[in-house]
């Protein structure tokens, strides 16, 4: 099963429709889309529109392939899962994000192995074959450090409001 | 002690769920969540009872003024003692009211942010007490933030 995500919060039409033209060049894979609130509506894919958070990490863990905005949630989902990931940042030129921070997380996230980057939907046929034999580099989690820091300032508190 | 947690929609909601993943270490479990979008109400009172503020960004600005009444009337009703946060801007709004309700706040800016701070970030760096960034490099140009790791 190949899994496309764009993720909850702004729609991503640009990258719905590149897939959709790759999945009608693919009609023996199994598609399914998460589109959220946007106006292309695939003809080659199975789509809803929002998935909750459990039936998110289900299509992950089931999935084959990802294929994402390149979202740190989406982000640290594939690499948690091990599952390779196929990224098209978010363009602020387009009117896709606020900002255009996410060529930075592409590239950035790319240059470490952890997933493969398509900037515009030309590059998304030939990326497929890619992502079919990618291996993702694993990356360690220090999401623990922040917990501590934070742990160290609650208490902090606690004993200056006693 | 009351300890508030909130996020917006997105990115930010993911990333203060990581964070609640490590939570052995607090002295206190989140009493109260706040959040920008009724469709998340069911996602976070799993951790608490929870408060929706709306949304603002640079794209809406006038939503902005909604938000900003949302966030006093919180902090005015909660009163927390802390609020966590993982941004973003209407947030920082909340944060700012906190803060003028003897509460202290803590924003960790986005993992997202790997070259400056955010904007909200900024706006909330000059009052909150404790700000984490996510990225060595960000930490290393500006003694007023602290890296500690990466929730995501």
């Amino acid at each position: 099963m190949i899994f496309v995500t764009i993720g909850s919060v702004i729609a991503f039409d640009r990258l719905v429709e590149a897939v959709d033209a790759v999945a009608a060049e693919h009609p023996d894979e199994d598609w399914f889309a998460q589109i959220g609130d946007g106006g292309y509506l695939p003809t080659h894919m199975a789509y809803v529109r929002y998935v909750d958070r459990d039936e998110f990490e289900r299509r992950v863990a089931e999935a084959d392939l990802l294929i994402g905005h390149a979202g740190m949630g989406t982000i640290s989902a594939a690499l948690s899962a091990g599952k390779p990931l196929l990224v098209m940042p978010r363009d602020d030129a387009r009117g896709e994000h606020v900002d255009d921070h996410q060529f930075l997380t592409a590239d950035l996230f790319a240059a470490d192995g952890h997933v493969l980057v398509a900037r515009e939907a030309g590059d998304m046929a030939g990326m497929l074959d890619e992502l079919r034999s990618f291996e993702p580099t694993p990356r360690e989690s220090t999401a623990a450090g922040v917990g501590e820091r934070v742990g160290r300032f609650l208490s902090d508190q606690q004993e200056r409001r006693r | 002690m009351r300890l508030c947690v909130g996020a917006s929609a997105g990115g930010h909601t993911t990333e203060l769920e990581a964070l609640l993943e490590y939570t052995e270490t607090w002295p206190v479990e989140p009493s109260r969540c706040v959040t920008t979008m009724e469709m998340l109400r069911e996602r976070f009172e799993t951790i608490a009872p929870t408060t929706v503020i709306g949304e603002s960004n640079r794209q809406r600005p006038l939503s902005a003024f909604g938000v900003c009444w949302r966030a006093f009337r919180f902090a005015q009703r909660e009163r927390p003692d802390v609020l966590v946060t993982t941004g973003s801007f209407p947030l920082a709004l909340v944060g700012f009211w906190v803060k003028v309700f003897g509460g202290a706040v803590v924003w960790i800016d986005s993992v997202s942010q790997m070259t400056t701070m955010s904007m909200s970030g900024r706006f909330a760096r000059l009052f909150a007490d404790l700000t984490l960034v996510q990225w060595e490099s960000v930490a290393r140009d500006d003694d007023r933030v602290e890296y500690a790791g990466q929730l995501l």
